[in-house]
């Protein structure tokens, strides 16, 4: 079937507006795609991934009252992703009774602490200085990482509350990395980055890592040398977290709005490269 | 003199720092912490050095009448309502009566005004990108189709609706067929892979690279080659 120059040249038009579509088509697509699975969830199964299960995995094994370190290397900007995972891992740790440590390396990371333990330790009766503790944020960045490595209490004399280190109980026989079963990076920065080299590398800490999505490609390669004992990557990492410990949370909820958010870019970009090569192609003369 | 000393202060912490490391005996561990102390005392003054930075560009705002001074209000605003509530909320600011109600209150604005500040801007990302995405990606040559294969395999093998999709048409194909050449979790599989192989090869010739730049870096400062630290001087 033969096209006229004028219906050729039409399509090529066609192709060309719709590459210049109005952005806001675009944005209210993918509000919609965000907000509709949001109220009427899809139900899609998450499955674990190796690395979500090999944290999972390892946490489970630590014995009762074990110290467990977390530390909050984000703020609020990116709460929606890793706030899910720090409650996740608290649960399952409150669940397995360890006791839980909050630090941060980011300023207004100290807040986020208290809600997460507050949150996931509310049903199990957990109470703050006997199960967790928030020690809060200092300044240093890999100074702090560094420090506790030659005395948690020289770092951190005091909890955020102003209460002396001697006094907390969840802080009891807790000198340095050597007492403390895992320490786990939620961070949405390179704050991975300065765990691996002062804990990691100079103390050998037991180490894992929860980042944001658009993170976690940049974190598989110490996961490979054992670095890192698991990854959690993004609100999936959370979601899998959340199935392993059978504790549903913020984490699944937002799973099928990203699930479709996803599939809207996919598609986009794919429409986007059909409509470039459509516009490219044209009557020659 | 003004010079030699801070070249001599960072040449002797580099070198301390760098025995240490490799020497970890008891006296050798002391000098550490004390110096990690020092740090950690000299990194708080950078924080009041950032307020005062924050306070006198805002506050020289507002008195030019600079264009955007309204939001010169907002921030000096907003800074002093979270430092006055902050502070007075402390053990040793505030009375214990006070103190919990204070404590509450910063944590209610932090909760109620930052978080869902914070959280909208870096939303917003979300629509910017797929907007992005959708005017520039392109498979235009060899490399960059690999890197859209890439970049798409992952992105619907990273979200349940997709492995979901992979199920079904495992399904569709091989029938739930035990002998079915791959699981019906393929798509996750397939994304693990791409992640744990080509991915973390290309990061790791990265990673090299930039640390031996770092270990080069770190030698010109400690011997003086480079002075960051002195005002670019």
């Amino acid at each position: 079937m033969s096209h006229t120059p004028d219906a050729a040249s039409g399509n090529r038009d066609f192709w060309v507006r719709l590459q210049r579509i109005d952005r806001r088509w675009i944005f209210l697509v993918l509000f919609v795609g965000v907000v509709v699975p949001y109220f009427t969830p899809l139900g899609c199964r998450v499955r674990p991934s190796d690395p979500t299960r090999k944290l999972y995995d390892f946490i489970d094994k630590l014995p009762e009252r074990k110290p467990v370190m977390i530390s909050f290397d984000y703020g609020p900007g990116s709460a929606a992703e890793l706030d899910p995972m720090a409650v996740a891992i608290a649960r399952h740790c409150f669940k397995k009774n360890l006791r839980l440590i909050g630090v941060t390396l980011d300023p207004t990371g100290a807040l986020l602490i208290r809600k997460a333990f507050e949150k996931a330790g509310k049903d199990l009766g957990k109470k703050m200085h006997e199960d967790w503790v928030s020690l809060g944020y200092k300044p240093g960045g890999g100074v702090v990482v560094l420090g506790i490595g030659g005395g948690l209490d020289t770092v951190f004399a005091t909890d955020s509350e102003g209460k002396p280190y001697g006094e907390i109980p969840a802080l009891e026989g807790v000198r340095n990395y050597d007492d403390i079963g895992i320490v786990v990076d939620l961070a949405s920065s390179a704050a991975p980055d300065i765990w691996i080299r002062y804990a990691r590398e100079a103390f050998k800490a037991n180490l894992a890592c929860g980042v944001t999505g658009v993170m976690v490609a940049a974190y598989y390669p110490y996961l490979q040398t054992g670095q890192f004992i698991g990854i959690l990557g993004g609100l999936k990492g959370a979601a899998e977290y959340e199935q392993l410990t059978e504790a549903p949370g913020d984490g699944q909820i937002g799973m099928d709005s990203q699930s479709v958010a996803h599939l809207i870019v996919i598609a986009l970009v794919i429409l986007g490269n059909v409509a470039s090569i459509a516009s490219r192609r044209g009557p020659r003369g | 003199m003004r010079t030699q000393v801070p070249v001599a202060i960072a040449f002797i912490a580099g070198v301390v720092m760098v025995i240490q490391f490799f020497v970890p005996t008891h006296h050798s561990m002391a000098l550490r912490d004390t110096l990690l102390a020092w740090t950690r005392i000299i990194s708080a003054f950078a924080l009041v050095v950032g307020i005062g930075s924050l306070v006198s560009i805002n506050i020289s705002k507002l008195r030019r009448l600079s264009p955007g001074w309204i939001y010169a209000i907002v921030t000096l605003a907003g800074f002093a309502v979270m430092a006055v509530f902050g502070i007075l909320g402390t053990k040793e600011a505030a009375a214990p009566a006070w103190r919990h109600t204070l404590d509450r209150c910063y944590q209610w604005l932090f909760d109620n005004v930052q978080v869902p500040m914070d959280a909208t801007i870096f939303s917003l990302l979300a629509f910017f990108i797929a907007s992005a995405a959708y005017r520039t990606f392109r498979a235009r040559t060899f490399e960059a189709s690999l890197l859209l294969a890439a970049a798409l395999l992952v992105m619907v093998g990273r979200v349940p609706l997709g492995v979901e999709i992979g199920a079904k048409l495992h399904e569709a194909i091989w029938g739930g067929s035990t002998t079915a050449p791959v699981t019906p979790e393929w798509l996750q599989s397939l994304t693990e892979w791409v992640l744990n192989c080509p991915n973390t090869a290309a990061q790791r010739a990265i990673m090299f690279g930039a640390a031996l730049a770092a270990v080069a870096q770190a030698l010109r400062i400690i011997v003086g080659i480079e002075r960051p630290y002195m005002s670019g001087s």
